[in-house]
């Protein structure tokens, strides 16, 4: 036993003494996602720090930015994919799933694919995660069910969050980047969520890049939480990025 | 041996810390509002994987006596943000703040009859304070890293002004109430 401890002891000291790493010693991999977006003003911003510190994410966009007849947020679209990052669909409007009919909920999943389905890998974030949470009240899991069967229906797969930011909060922000480096200790690691439409988001993000990795964790893209994307062709790169990440 | 001490504390840490994590379920307090005679709280479990359920629930201090208050269903999946002790009840405003916050919603729950009314909503998904007024609830709203004062009248509903109101950050986890201090953890399930 004594003999054991002695083998094992320098190790676990390590861990617990290692600077920036979680208090189990460990570092995670975590992968970074936007939602609401694209935003004329905070996603060129945001997409200029990814460049930057050579980040690859996921941005789950909202189909109703492509509604005003703007080349814009197009425009935006392809400067996404020709950098490197995937986009998912965040649906058409900011709905809660649970609370329109079924009829409502499926145009408001499937309303995308006909704006944006080009740019789209077959990921889908539901507004507020609505419908892809379990629920106690079997009236409202029958609910959830029903939104979670139009999305896999639609093609897509639903793809979640481990690591909240709360970036939206002017409360729960000011937090930032420690409840942020505390969460993916606690998760130990996963999927990040933050939003480009906050002006915050863009002012801070490159701050918060680089606490994640003074922490000792890892930036990794999506495809090494969602299966499913690893198995699908990557992004079509339209011009080569200047700093190529290798998936 | 003194190593084999060492180890064993070491090990008792981590295995704390795992205890800690993931998808252990937590119960916290979101809001307060409290007079010299009733307690109203806002409490929020959370569980990964599953909706967050939040709750109401009221403390008359001299009885000590406690009820739980479940939220109507159109309030599920909502948190308490702000609780304000009214005359006959409470002033509730909840928002969703799962991914992404809403408009927060303004309910009065009657102790007489038990009932949610709804009042309306804030038309402020970022709201940096709720404060309360007589007959009006009083929001500074970010937005684009500007702020804007917006007023929600309360109709005839009437908010105690010198209840001790909050809004913890981040969450409280115990309480102390009453002119005892009795403090309440949430942990032990005593609401």
């Amino acid at each position: 036993m004594t003999a054991i401890a002695i083998t094992l002891f320098p190790t676990l000291l390590f861990a617990q003494l290692r600077p920036g790493a979680c208090p189990d010693g460990k570092t995670y991999k975590v992968a970074l996602t936007l939602d609401d977006g694209p935003n004329p003003i905070y996603t060129p911003k945001i997409l200029d720090v990814l460049k930057r510190q050579n980040v690859k994410a996921t941005f789950f966009v909202l189909g109703e930015r492509f509604e005003s007849g703007s080349r814009v947020p197009y425009q935006l679209l392809d400067r996404i994919k020709a950098e490197g990052h995937l986009i998912g669909s965040h649906t058409q409007v900011h709905h809660a799933h649970t609370k329109l009919s079924p009829a409502e909920a499926k145009k408001n999943i499937e309303r995308p694919k006909d704006l944006i389905g080009s740019y789209l890998s077959p990921i889908l974030r539901l507004p507020y995660g609505d419908g892809s949470f379990k629920s106690r009240d079997p009236d409202k899991q029958k609910k959830n069910d029903t939104v979670m069967s139009l999305v896999k229906n639609a093609g897509y797969e639903h793809v979640g969050w481990d690591i909240d930011t709360n970036d939206w909060d002017p409360q729960q922000r000011r937090l930032m980047p420690g409840s942020m480096l505390k969460e993916i200790c606690d998760q130990e690691g996963g999927i990040v969520l933050m939003h480009d439409i906050q002006s915050n988001t863009a002012a801070n993000i490159e701050s918060w890049i680089k606490a994640i990795r003074a922490a000792g964790h890892e930036i990794v893209g999506l495809e090494n939480f969602v299966p499913r994307l690893a198995k699908t062709a990557p992004p079509r790169i339209i011009a080569t990025p200047i700093h190529q990440e290798g998936h | 041996m003194k190593f084999l001490i060492l180890f064993v504390s070491i090990l008792m840490t981590s295995t704390l810390a795992q205890a800690a994590k993931k998808n252990l379920a937590k119960d916290s307090f979101t809001a307060w509002s409290e007079t010299p005679s009733e307690i109203w709280l806002g409490i929020l479990k959370t569980e990964k994987g599953y909706e967050p359920e939040a709750r109401l629930a009221h403390y008359e201090i001299s009885s000590m006596s406690k009820k739980s208050i479940a939220l109507p269903r159109e309030l599920q999946g909502r948190e308490v943000i702000r609780v304000f002790t009214a005359t006959d009840g409470a002033v509730v405003v909840t928002q969703q703040r799962v991914e992404q916050g809403d408009k927060p919603l303004v309910n009065f729950y009657s102790k007489k009859t038990s009932a949610w009314t709804p009042l309306g909503e804030i038309p402020c998904e970022s709201p940096l304070k709720i404060e309360a007024e007589s007959t009006a609830l009083n929001t500074t709203c970010e937005r684009d890293a500007l702020t804007t004062e917006l007023r929600f009248p309360l109709k005839q509903h009437k908010v105690d002004v010198k209840a001790k109101s909050l809004r913890p950050i981040p969450s409280l986890e115990t309480l102390e109430l009453g002119q005892d201090k009795k403090p309440i953890r949430l942990e032990a399930r005593s609401l």
